[in-house]
């Protein structure tokens, strides 16, 4: 899914995150959230870590469009 | 009473039939929600299912591919090896999904197929093909919080899944379809909003050839508030669905769920209250691995028998017991007998005259300490009795009351 969304020129430089429960196993580590990041997601956020890293990910952005 | 109007015995061996059975030996029969992409793992958790400690029915869930139809990716899945988040019936071929059920399902063990599709003709193809006869859902309520089909298209697809389920009727099976428009977004809808669903697409069914359904509700946040909702779908049922076989299905909490082993049993066993206060024949149980991951077969073990020593201590699956010779209509709260007096033999202290069981137009009157499902006449009780007053089916109470 996202590998098809940064093959859009317009979609390859804005911030794509994915999140919640991500497995069907429980928490997932390492590996499958690299493996993530890797297809082309800025971040992942797994449930069990809570919102707070969310957060500042989505305090860190620049705001507005433009770039 | 016309012909046409006379009750639809449940056919033995069927789900609804099953469930019937159950409910007048007083139990309450219990399901979880269970669904392994490997077809020796959903095996072992349908065998598992049948030999937990209780009154249990089985379930095969789908995975999310299977319910948006893209059978391909489900397909893939499978060749490569990658778990999925459900059974993918229409992915496995029709032999392997007989050989998962083979010598498991049956007339003492129903298998439900719960799926989340707004256009489930494929499925409902595969569930067929494999021998099954029993599922779940609605054109409403697999429409809006599952899929972008539009209403009117889940509409025909509803249809014409209806027309490959009822077809089975032709050949001797009692084919069972349960709504699942009392869940509908889980949470946030107003009690009277998922009643309304339920009560709908149960006649959904009915006019697109179903004769034994069940109607769901799921608990929400207030006890009160849920028992008279579930009398209220119970006394609309009562009203509307003459003449099939129904029965009240009662999904434990559907939203966010308690992290904490403890909270998530309390809210399960409050769950199995409600089921038994109001009258309800089924329950759908939750894990304690809900809020954290899919659970495994032994938490749903765990959680049947957890539910069914629950439904036990709270008494009889069929409700109080009534003053004898009290000839005052039942309100919907009249549940005060305690499961002591119940179990005691003696004559219940039952309800204020204000609210009782039975009234003189429909006969329904519960002997104290006999067994849940059985009913005797009232004393001068010269009424007709209500179509399932034989054994005292709580819808004809309710439509009664």
């Amino acid at each position: 899914m996202v590998r098809k969304l940064r093959a859009c020129d317009e979609l390859r430089a804005t911030p794509i995150v994915i999140g919640g429960k991500l497995g069907i196993a429980g928490v997932e580590h390492g590996d499958r959230l690299g493996a993530l990041v890797d297809a082309g997601f800025d971040a992942v956020f797994e449930d069990s870590a809570g919102i707070v890293g969310f957060h500042d990910f989505v305090r860190a952005l620049p705001s507005g469009v433009g770039r | 009473m016309t012909a046409a109007a006379r009750p639809l015995l449940p056919q033995a061996g069927s789900f609804g039939g099953f469930v019937a059975e159950a409910r007048r030996a007083g139990r309450l029969v219990v399901q979880p929600r269970m669904g392994m992409s490997d077809p020796h793992l959903m095996r072992e958790g349908l065998l598992a299912t049948r030999r937990a400690d209780a009154t249990t029915v089985g379930t095969i869930t789908l995975d999310s591919y299977t319910r948006v139809g893209d059978h391909r990716e489900a397909r893939r899945a499978l060749a490569t090896g990658v778990a999925l988040n459900g059974y993918p019936i229409v992915a496995h071929s029709a032999a392997i999904t007989r050989a998962v059920t083979d010598r498991i399902a049956g007339a003492s063990f129903p298998v439900q197929v719960r799926h989340g599709s707004a256009a489930p003709q494929d499925i409902f193809e595969a569930v067929v093909a494999a021998g099954l006869s029993a599922s779940e859902g609605g054109p409403i309520s697999y429409c809006l919080p599952y899929s972008r089909t539009p209403v009117a298209r889940s509409v025909a697809n509803w249809e014409a899944a209806c027309a490959v389920l009822a077809r089975l009727g032709a050949e001797g099976a009692e084919p069972h379809l349960e709504t699942f428009g009392g869940c509908m977004m889980g949470q946030l809808c107003p009690p009277s909003l998922l009643v309304a669903l339920s009560v709908l697409e149960a006649l959904f069914f009915r006019q697109h050839g179903l004769r034994s359904v069940s109607l769901s509700y799921a608990q929400q946040t207030h006890p009160g508030q849920d028992a008279e909702a579930v009398t209220a779908l119970r006394r609309l049922a009562g009203e509307l669905l003459v003449g099939l076989d129904w029965h009240i299905v009662i999904y434990t909490y559907m939203g966010v769920y308690p992290h904490s082993a403890g909270g998530a049993r309390l809210l399960l066993e409050e769950a199995a209250r409600l089921a038994v206060r109001t009258g309800a024949a089924r329950l759908v149980v939750k894990t304690e691995a809900e809020a954290h991951r899919i659970p495994t077969i032994a938490e749903n073990v765990r959680a049947l028998e957890t539910a069914a020593r629950a439904a036990e201590q709270a008494g009889p699956a069929v409700g109080p017991s009534r003053t004898p010779g009290c000839t005052r209509r039942r309100s919907p709260w009249c549940t005060p007998s305690s499961a002591s007096t119940r179990t005691s033999g003696a004559p219940s202290p039952g309800p204020s005259r204000t609210g009782c069981w039975t009234s003189r137009t429909a006969c329904t009157l519960t002997t104290p300490g006999a067994p849940a499902a059985i009913s005797t006449r009232a004393a001068g009780c010269t009424g007709p009795r209500s179509a399932r007053c034989r054994c005292a089916a709580p819808q004809a109470r309710a439509a009664a009351g």
